[in-house]
């Protein structure tokens, strides 16, 4: 059996940045796990540009920023198995591998999990009415339509305005489908400004504010959607329905994290992110298993993903340098407006120069401070022009504002000018 | 003597399989792309006690004989099943006492059941909802996959001569003599019986011959699929009925999955569609009984059962004409008695016809064999015969594309993305098909030679990927 100081599940942007740091911190032994043919995840069929501004210093398309980390990760000293899925992962450390030559079995130190998330669906939020063919996930649809080269649909509607369900509405206007609007529950869209700016208004594509499908129909294949306004709180209003005859319906509902990977392995998870609890190692509630990237919390910029994957590479060196099990952690939570924070625990005395934490609001908020408090005393605080759930937050903290033995630490937005 | 069987969902495919093991020539004629794509599809895949009908009526006879028939058709034909026992839980005192009646009931028809106080039932159900006051357990009840079964009939049937007709839209009827003309699509064919085994499209099958003397009147059921990444019990829970409702079931499925659901809504042929109401009921109504987690549900969708006015299963020659047989308003429990159905069916046919069995009947059948769950050893094995195995296309699922392949090609062909999802389960999972579909496409046009344009999602015209000019 092959023995690795590390094994990383998954080639996308979070397992490439991860392997890429954890070979630059000198972990020695490493092993790159994808399922599919080649390294990229996701990223592959992102064809639009907008990727690696902070990695990169430009702004890349997907694939463009996904080739980037491949050529790196491929000049690195490291197994890479492509074409391959982890069946079992064992508290012994080792890990059931699958691909044509074989099943077989490797062991190793430390593991991260990098294995992304999945979208929701239209089964998950029981959209009422018929079962027809054509109604697809955001990304399934991009998968088909920029992977694949396949036309799905003549006139469509997307439900859901986050970054993938904009950016496709966009993508089908290009490929000359008829696009009659995009609906959004919410009264803001879920998606980044420049994407409601580039995708929905500079195509003239209608957002619906405050609007869901009420029903689907069409027996074997999509026929037509109805519209519907929700009121405050999320009410239908009766009255307010319209109906779209489409043959393309695509959801851009939210995304989940791949989390059945950590259920399976009893591992503690956030009622809030979906992810696992992570402590600033990056550390799950199993001290060998790390995790970074999607699969902890979803993301909107890739340069988020690889900073916090560069993080989970530096804990996975910490704790093969030494473990200490006993170490005191303070809890790290979000408060007015602030849904979560990412690491939710830290031990001061483990970090080197300073914290990154990462964050998502629950509503929108302008001009406006994002502040730390430890304990109850204020610590830091950073000014921002807005906040948006749409758009996550990190906020950097130097170790010399904060003490060994901090046992909380609550990071909230405070609205207006604040000293 | 030729016999042609209408229909290939459960009902008809036992019936097959059956007929298949006579000395006759046996039929089965499917409109659809795939076999077993309607009420079989959808619903409870509960292979009830039998406790529950009224007796003395066929439901009653046959739920029991079902019952008793599928370990071994199981065994034999290998097909999940899960024999894990059924609920039937009371929460108030008067519910407790009237499942006494239920017990009197089970006893005529001849069930053993038995009656589990509150602390029995949190013991066996320890997530049950702790205002429970007691429960009829019914051990003989379990759960299967209603897909799998028709397939292995049908499977089987043909091993032991039979032939399926798929995608064959019957247009025309015709009594010749002692003998049926029927006009298909796909060619004709003079049968000396047919079979109407066409759930919830009987009525309307039959005319085409001559006015019904049934009427389907349609139910709609509703449901919803729950992940099968957690546990909530092994036990089918069924809620006692009260004066205003049925109330919804929770149904631990051989995949590992949960149905939650369903109700019972009077509808119209061809009304497939889930309605906010009725989804919003099953759900409270389940989570009566037991907190299903929200975050959990993968799918909803809905049901028809072919009931009739009579509440009784029609199985029966026509009054005018015994070269026809009805076998129809097999709704709940249709899939629990299908092969006892089949049984009764054989046992009308040799009272009017000369039929001999079979000699060297095949009684075996081997399913495709699934990576999911296998130590290492066996998957190298599997992989040694066919690499495909080691090329997972399912990734919710972990499904090969070994068992894709085979599934396209077995003798029951799956050439449909959801053919092939009910068959081998690829995008029945939590992503619903997001990541696999694509890939099934091709594999697909590959394995048919077929141009991709060509792939259907299910029916005729349901063809994914669209050229550039349509």
């Amino acid at each position: 059996m092959t023995n690795y100081d590390l094994i990383i599940i998954g080639g996308g942007p979070a397992g490439m940045a991860a392997a890429t740091e954890a070979k630059a911190v000198g972990i020695k032994k490493i092993l790159l796990i994808e399922q599919e043919k080649m390294l990229g995840g996701i990223l592959r069929q992102c064809i639009h540009n907008g990727f690696g501004i902070k990695t990169f210093n430009e702004e890349l398309t997907g694939p463009a920023f996904a080739q980037e980390y491949i050529n790196i990760v491929s000049e690195l000293d490291m197994d890479i198995l492509t074409k391959t899925t982890v069946l079992n992962i064992s508290d012994n450390r080792v890990l059931t591998l699958l691909n044509t030559d074989g099943a077989k079995q490797v062991k190793t130190k430390a593991l991260i999990i990098a294995n992304g998330c999945r979208e929701r669906t239209r089964g998950a939020i029981s959209t009422p009415g018929t079962r027809p063919a054509n109604v697809y996930t955001a990304g399934h649809a991009q998968y088909l339509i920029n992977t694949l080269g396949y036309k799905i649909g003549k006139r469509a509607f997307v439900l859901g305005s986050g970054d993938i369900g904009l950016i496709m509405a966009r993508r089908l206007a290009w490929e000359g489908v008829e696009v009659l609007g995009i609906a959004e529950l919410m009264p803001y869209s879920a998606g980044l400004k420049r994407n409601i700016v580039q995708c929905a208004d500079d195509f003239n594509i209608p957002l619906y504010l405050s609007h869901t499908v009420k029903e689907i129909y069409g027996n074997d294949n999509l026929e037509r959607i109805t519209l519907v306004q929700v009121d405050e709180n999320l009410k239908e209003i009766p009255g307010t329905e319209k109906d779209f005859e489409v043959d393309l319906l695509l959801y851009s509902v939210g995304l989940i994290p791949n989390n059945t990977i950590f259920k399976k392995l009893g591992i503690e998870l956030s009622d809030i992110t979906n992810g696992p609890i992570v402590n600033e190692l990056m550390q799950t509630s199993k001290e060998w298993i790390f995790t970074c990237g999607n699969t902890l919390h979803v993301h909107d910029i890739v340069d988020m993903v690889v900073d916090e994957s560069k993080n989970a590479a530096h804990g996975v060196a910490k704790y093969l340098r030494h473990s200490d099990k006993n170490i005191q952690r303070a809890k790290v939570s979000g408060a007015n407006g602030i849904r979560y924070v990412v690491p939710q625990k830290v031990a001061i005395s483990e970090i080197d120069n300073n914290i990154e934490f990462f964050m998502r609001s629950g509503k929108v908020f302008g001009n406006c401070h994002i502040v730390v408090t430890a304990d109850g005393h204020k610590i830091a605080q950073f000014k921002r022009s807005f906040i948006l759930p749409a758009e996550m937050e990190k906020v950097t903290i130097p170790k010399l504002l904060l003490i060994d033995d901090i046992k909380e630490i609550v990071i909230e937005v405070v609205e207006g000018e604040h000293e | 003597m030729k016999v042609a069987i209408a229909g290939a969902g459960v009902v008809g495919a036992a019936i097959f399989n059956k007929l298949s093991q006579l000395d006759i020539e046996v039929i089965i004629i499917e409109k659809n792309t795939s076999i077993a794509s309607e009420t079989t599809m959808a619903n409870s895949a509960i292979i009830h006690s039998g406790y529950d009908p009224k007796p003395g009526t066929l439901k009653a006879k046959l739920n029991r004989q079902g019952n008793l028939m599928y370990p071994t058709i199981c065994k034999n034909l290998d097909i999940k099943y899960n024999q894990s026992g059924s609920l039937t839980l009371a929460f108030s005192d008067e519910q407790f006492r009237e499942l006494d009646k239920l017990i009197e009931k089970a006893k005529i028809n001849n069930v053993s059941v038995k009656k589990l106080s509150k602390a029995d039932v949190l013991t066996m159900v320890p997530k049950i909802n702790p205002e429970v006051k007691g429960a009829l357990f019914a051990p003989t009840a379990g759960v299967t996959y209603p897909f799998e079964v028709a397939t292995a009939f049908i499977e089987n049937g043909i091993d032991n001569g039979g032939l399926l007709y798929l995608d064959t839209h019957i247009m025309n009827i015709q009594e010749m003599g002692k003998k049926f003309a029927i006009e298909t699509d796909k060619g004709n064919f003079l049968v000396d019986l047919v079979i109407n085994a066409t759930g919830v499209n009987a009525s309307i099958f039959k005319s085409m011959w001559k006015k019904p003397d049934f009427n389907i009147t349609p139910a709609k059921g509703e449901y919803f699929v729950i992940d099968n990444d957690i546990e909530i019990t092994d036990k089918v829970l069924f809620p006692m009925p009260d004066k205003e409702t049925k109330g919804a079931l929770l149904i631990p499925m051989v995949s590992g999955n949960y149905l939650v659901g369903p109700n019972r809504v009077k509808t119209t042929l061809g009304d497939k569609a889930t309605t906010q109401s009725g989804l919003d009921y099953v759900w409270a109504s389940v989570n009566k009984i037991i907190e299903v987690p929200r975050r959990s549900i993968i799918r909803s969708f809905t049901g028809l059962r072919a009931s009739t006015e009579c509440g009784d299963f029609i199985i029966k020659f026509d009054d005018e004409n015994k070269h026809w047989m009805d076998v129809v308003g097999i709704d709940s429990p249709g899939l629990a008695s299908a092969p006892a159905i089949a049984e009764y069916v054989a046992q009308l046919m040799k009272k009017e016809f000369a039929i001999a069995t079979k000699k060297n009947i095949i009684k075996t059948r081997q399913g495709i064999v699934p990576i999911k769950g296998k130590p290492v050893d066996e998957i190298n094995t599997l992989i040694k015969k066919d690499p495909r195995y080691g090329n997972i296309i399912c990734k919710c699922e972990e499904v090969s594309e070994a068992e894709i392949v085979q599934a396209i090609h077995s003798s029951v062909p799956a050439t449909t993305v959801k053919a092939i999802k009910n068959r081998v389960r690829p995008g029945m999972g939590r992503c619903q098909g997001g990541f696999c579909q694509p890939k099934i496409i091709e594999i697909i046009a590959r394995e048919l030679n077929i141009p991709i344009y060509d792939v259907l999602d299910s029916n005729r015209g349901t063809n994914i990927v669209k050229r550039g000019d349509e």
